[in-house]
C-alpha cells in the first residue's frame, strides 16, 4: 500500500495496515479512494462505478458522498463526492476524494466512462492521484476497467482489472484481476468474488456475500479471507435519497468504518 | 497414484468399447485431440521456456486473394514489418510470408492438375499413423493438430517439394530438408493400404500402414530392424465416441523425418465422449513409456455444457505424472500433478465476456504451483469497430513451464511466461480501405522483470480476383 510513497508518518500509518498486511500475506480491502459501502458487482452508485469500472444498468443522474474511517485510525479518513449520468446507453462518472491529513493525505479525482445494457455493461477507468502537501507533490494515476454481463435470470458475472496500467507513484493498493458472479431472486442476493493475487502474495483473495432486502431496507453481510473477516452492511432508501454503512472487522488491522448518502436514479 | 488413476480410466473406457464394438460400429470422422488441453505446451521439436508460434490452417475460398501487411515493435526497438500474400484460384494455391525474425516466414505453392498436383515450400506430411512421418506432438494424442491435409494448424516438419498423383494406385513423393537432413519419400496407396520409404543416404525406413475414414494402422521399421507399430480405432454407440490407440516398438526407433517427435515406443490411449443434449463429457486417459523408467501418465475429464449458442460452461479435472516429451538433459520428469480448470463466457450483440481460471498443483491442486486467472471483453463499437482487452493474472513457482495462449490476426502464440505477473492486451480492429485495421497493445509485467511492451499492427484485405476473358 504504501509502496512508492516514502513519508515517515504515511507510512507510519499505513504500515499498520497495508504493507503489514502485505508482510503478513494479509489482504487489506480491495477498494481505495471512492470506497462506497455496497454489495460487490456493479451497483448504482457513482463511487461504485469509479471504484470498480463497473457501469450500473441504471440511468439518470445520482450524486453520491462516502466517508471511510481505514483500520480506525483517525488520521486515515477518506471523503469522497461522486457524480454519474447516462445519455440512451452510455454512463459517466466523474469524483474526486481527500485521504488523510494535510501534510500526509492525497488527493483524487476519478473518470469512468462506459456503456451499459440490461443484457451487460463495460466501462474504463481512470484515477489521478497527488500528494496533499505541496513541498512532497508528486502524482500519479491508474487506469483500468471492468465488465459485467447477464449470464441467466438473475445471474450476474463481472469481471475488473481496476489497475491495467499505472503510471507515477504507486496507488495506495495494488490490485489485480477480479471475478465475480451474483444471484439474485425474491429479495436475496448472493455473490462469489476472487481476486487474482498481487505479487508478492502467492493466495487469491475470496469474498462471499448475501444481501438481504425488504421495502427500503438493504441488509448484507460478507465473508473474506487472508485472513478470515466479516463485512456487515445496512443501506435504506427514502424516495431519491439512499444512505448506507458498513463495518469491517479486521483481525489485526482493526475496524473500517463506511459511510454513504446518494441521491437520485433508483436500483 | 497418477498411472493408477490413469489405468483405472483407461480400463473403464476400454471395458465401454468392447461392448460398444459388440453392436455396429458406425465410423465417424477422426475426433483428434481429446478435452481441450488446459496446459498447452509447444511441441517437442521446439525450445522450452521460449514464445512458439503457429500458423492456423484457414482456408481461403477459391477465387480469392488476400493481403497482409503489418508490423511489430517494442519501445526503444524499431519496428519489424511482416506481410503475407494468400490466394487459391481454379488450379493454383498458396500462402507467403516473409518479415525479419518471423518465425512463419516462408511458405507454400501448390498447382493442382488433370494428373496430379505439386507444390513447394513448408512440407507437413503425414503418412498413415505417423511413426515415420508426421506424428503427433504429445504423447496421449490420437492424431496431429499439425501435420497431414486437414490438421487445424499449418505444421512445418521440412522444407521442400512435393508430388501427388494417381486414382486407383495414388502415390505421392518429397524431397526436402528435414530436422538437418535432406530426404526423399515416397509411398503408395491402393485402397485402404499403403506401402512408403523414407531415406536420407544409407539410412531407411519403410511404412507399411492401413487408413481408415476412423483409426488405422501402421508398422515401420527401420534397416537395423528396430520396428514400432501402432493402431487406432473409433467407434460410435449411441451419442458416445469412443477412441482408442496402442503402440508398442522398440525404443531405439527414431523417426528420420522427425526425431523429437518419434514419441514413446510404448502408449495406450482411450478417450471417450459423450454428447448429450446441449451439453457433452470427454474424458481421456492414457499411458505411455519412452525407454526403461521413462513413463508417463494422463487422465483428464471435461464437462461442457451450452446454454445456447454464444454462452458456455466448461469445468475439467486432469492429472499428469511423469515425461511428455522424448528424454533429454533439458526435459525433466514432472511430479504428480491435479490440475482444475473452469472457465465461462457468454456474448451478446453488444458484448462478450470470457472468464478461465486453472490451477496446477500437488494433493489435488491444493498446493498450487502454477495458475492463470484470466478475462476478456469484446465490445462492439460503431462503424464496424471493435476493441478487445484480455486480462491475465499469473503465477508460476520456479521451475514450471507457463504458456499461454493468445490468438493473433493471423497466428496462434504459446507465450512463455515465468514467476508471478499480469498481462494485458488490449486489441481494437476497425474497418479501414475496404480491409480490416487491427491495433495491439501487450503489456507484460511481473515481479521478476521490469514491464515488457510490445504494440502490433496489421491490416488485411480479402478481395476476389477477376477471371480473364
Amino acid at each position: 500500500m504504501a509502496s512508492g510513497r516514502h513519508s515517515p508518518r504515511r507510512s507510519a500509518l499505513l504500515v499498520v495496515g497495508c504493507a503489514l498486511a502485505a508482510g503478513l500475506r494479509f489482504s487489506p480491502a480491495a477498494a481505495q479512494d471512492f470506497a462506497a459501502p455496497a454489495a460487490a458487482g456493479p451497483g448504482p452508485s457513482a463511487l461504485v462505478f469509479l471504484e470498480r469500472g463497473l457501469p450500473p444498468v441504471e440511468g439518470g443522474v445520482r450524486a453520491d458522498a462516502e466517508a471511510t474511517r481505514w483500520f480506525g485510525l483517525d488520521e486515515l479518513v477518506t471523503r469522497g463526492l461522486a457524480a454519474g449520468g447516462s445519455f440512451r446507453s452510455l454512463r459517466g462518472a466523474l469524483g474526486i476524494s481527500q485521504t488523510g491529513e494535510a501534510e500526509l493525505g492525497w488527493n483524487s479525482a476519478g473518470l469512468a466512462v462506459g456503456a451499459a445494457r440490461p443484457s451487460g455493461g463495460a466501462a474504463m477507468r481512470l484515477v489521478a492521484r497527488a500528494d496533499r502537501a505541496s513541498s512532497a507533490a508528486r502524482a500519479g494515476a491508474e487506469a483500468g476497467g471492468g465488465a459485467w454481463i447477464e449470464a441467466g435470470s438473475g445471474i450476474t458475472v463481472w469481471a475488473l482489472a481496476p489497475q491495467l496500467e499505472t503510471w507515477g507513484i504507486a496507488p495506495p493498493l495494488r490490485r489485480s484481476l477480479e471475478l465475480g458472479a451474483a444471484i439474485e431472486a425474491g429479495g436475496v442476493r448472493a455473490w462469489l468474488t476472487r481476486a487474482a493475487p498481487v505479487p508478492p502474495a502467492a493466495d487469491a483473495a475470496h469474498a462471499a456475500g448475501l444481501g438481504l432486502g425488504e421495502g427500503p431496507w438493504w441488509l448484507w453481510i460478507e465473508a473474506r479471507d487472508r485472513p478470515l473477516r466479516a463485512l456487515l452492511g445496512v443501506g435504506a432508501r427514502a424516495g431519491p435519497l439512499s444512505l448506507g454503512s458498513a463495518v469491517e472487522s479486521h483481525p489485526v488491522l482493526g475496524e473500517t468504518l463506511r459511510l454513504t448518502a446518494g441521491l437520485g436514479r433508483e436500483p | 497414484m497418477g498411472p493408477r488413476a490413469a489405468l483405472a480410466l483407461v480400463a473403464l473406457i476400454a471395458v465401454m468399447a468392447m461392448r460398444a464394438s459388440a453392436g455396429t460400429p458406425e465410423p465417424v470422422q477422426e475426433s483428434g485431440e481429446p478435452p481441450p488441453d488446459s496446459a498447452a505446451e509447444p511441441p517437442p521439436e521446439s525450445a522450452d521456456g521460449v514464445d512458439y508460434q503457429a500458423e492456423p490452417a484457414d482456408s481461403i475460398e477459391e477465387g480469392e486473394f488476400e493481403v497482409d501487411v503489418g508490423a511489430t515493435g517494442r519501445p526503444g526497438e524499431g519496428p519489424r514489418r511482416r506481410q503475407r500474400v494468400r490466394f487459391s484460384s481454379d488450379s493454383l494455391a498458396g500462402t507467403w510470408r516473409e518479415g525479419p525474425g518471423d518465425p512463419l516466414s516462408g511458405g507454400a505453392i501448390e498447382d493442382r492438375g488433370a494428373t496430379g498436383a505439386f507444390g513447394f515450400g513448408r512440407l507437413a506430411p503425414r503418412w498413415g499413423r505417423g511413426l515415420v512421418v508426421g506424428a503427433a506432438a504429445e504423447p496421449w494424442s490420437i492424431a496431429p493438430v499439425d501435420r497431414g491435409a486437414g490438421a487445424a494448424f499449418r505444421g512445418r516438419s521440412g522444407e521442400g517439394a512435393w508430388y501427388r498423383g494417381g486414382e486407383k494406385l495414388a502415390w505421392d513423393a518429397f524431397y526436402g530438408r528435414f530436422s538437418r537432413s535432406t530426404l526423399a519419400g515416397v509411398q503408395s496407396r491402393a485402397g485402404a493400404v499403403g506401402f512408403g520409404v523414407v531415406g536420407a543416404r544409407s539410412r531407411v525406413q519403410a511404412s507399411l500402414f492401413t487408413r481408415r475414414e476412423a483409426g488405422g494402422s501402421e508398422l515401420a521399421m527401420d534397416r537395423a530392424g528396430r520396428w514400432r507399430a501402432e493402431g487406432a480405432l473409433e467407434r460410435r454407440v449411441g451419442r458416445t465416441v469412443l477412441t482408442g490407440r496402442v503402440r508398442g516398438g522398440l525404443a531405439s526407433f527414431r523417426s528420420l523425418a522427425e526425431p523429437k517427435r518419434s514419441g514413446p515406443a510404448q502408449a495406450l490411449t482411450v478417450t471417450s465422449r459423450l454428447e448429450r443434449g446441449a451439453g457433452s463429457i470427454m474424458a481421456l486417459g492414457s499411458l505411455w513409456r519412452f525407454g526403461s523408467g521413462l513413463t508417463g501418465s494422463r487422465a483428464a475429464v471435461e464437462w461442457v455444457k451450452r446454454s445456447g449458442p454464444h454462452s458456455a460452461l466448461a469445468v475439467g479435472l486432469e492429472q499428469q505424472q511423469g515425461a511428455r516429451r522424448e528424454p533429454t538433459a533439458a526435459a525433466r520428469a514432472r511430479p504428480l500433478r491435479q490440475g482444475a480448470s473452469i472457465e465461462w463466457r457468454k456474448q451478446t450483440p453488444a458484448l462478450e465476456l470470457a472468464i478461465r481460471h486453472e490451477t496446477w498443483g500437488s494433493r489435488w491442486a491444493r498446493h498450487s504451483v502454477r495458475s492463470v486467472t484470466a478475462a476478456r471483453v469484446e465490445a462492439a463499437l460503431p462503424l464496424g469497430s471493435t476493441l478487445r482487452v484480455t486480462c491475465s493474472a499469473f503465477r508460476a513457482k520456479s521451475g514450471e513451464s507457463l504458456y499461454l495462449a493468445e490468438r493473433d490476426a493471423d497466428r496462434l502464440v504459446l507465450r512463455a511466461l515465468t514467476g508471478a505477473g499480469e498481462r494485458v492486451r488490449i486489441e481494437l480492429g476497425t474497418p479501414l480501405t475496404r480491409g480490416r485495421l487491427r491495433a495491439g497493445l501487450d503489456l507484460t509485467t511481473s515481479a521478476a522483470r521490469p514491464a515488457r511492451v510490445q504494440w502490433t499492427l496489421d491490416w488485411t484485405r480479402r478481395s476476389r480476383m477477376r477471371r480473364a476473358r
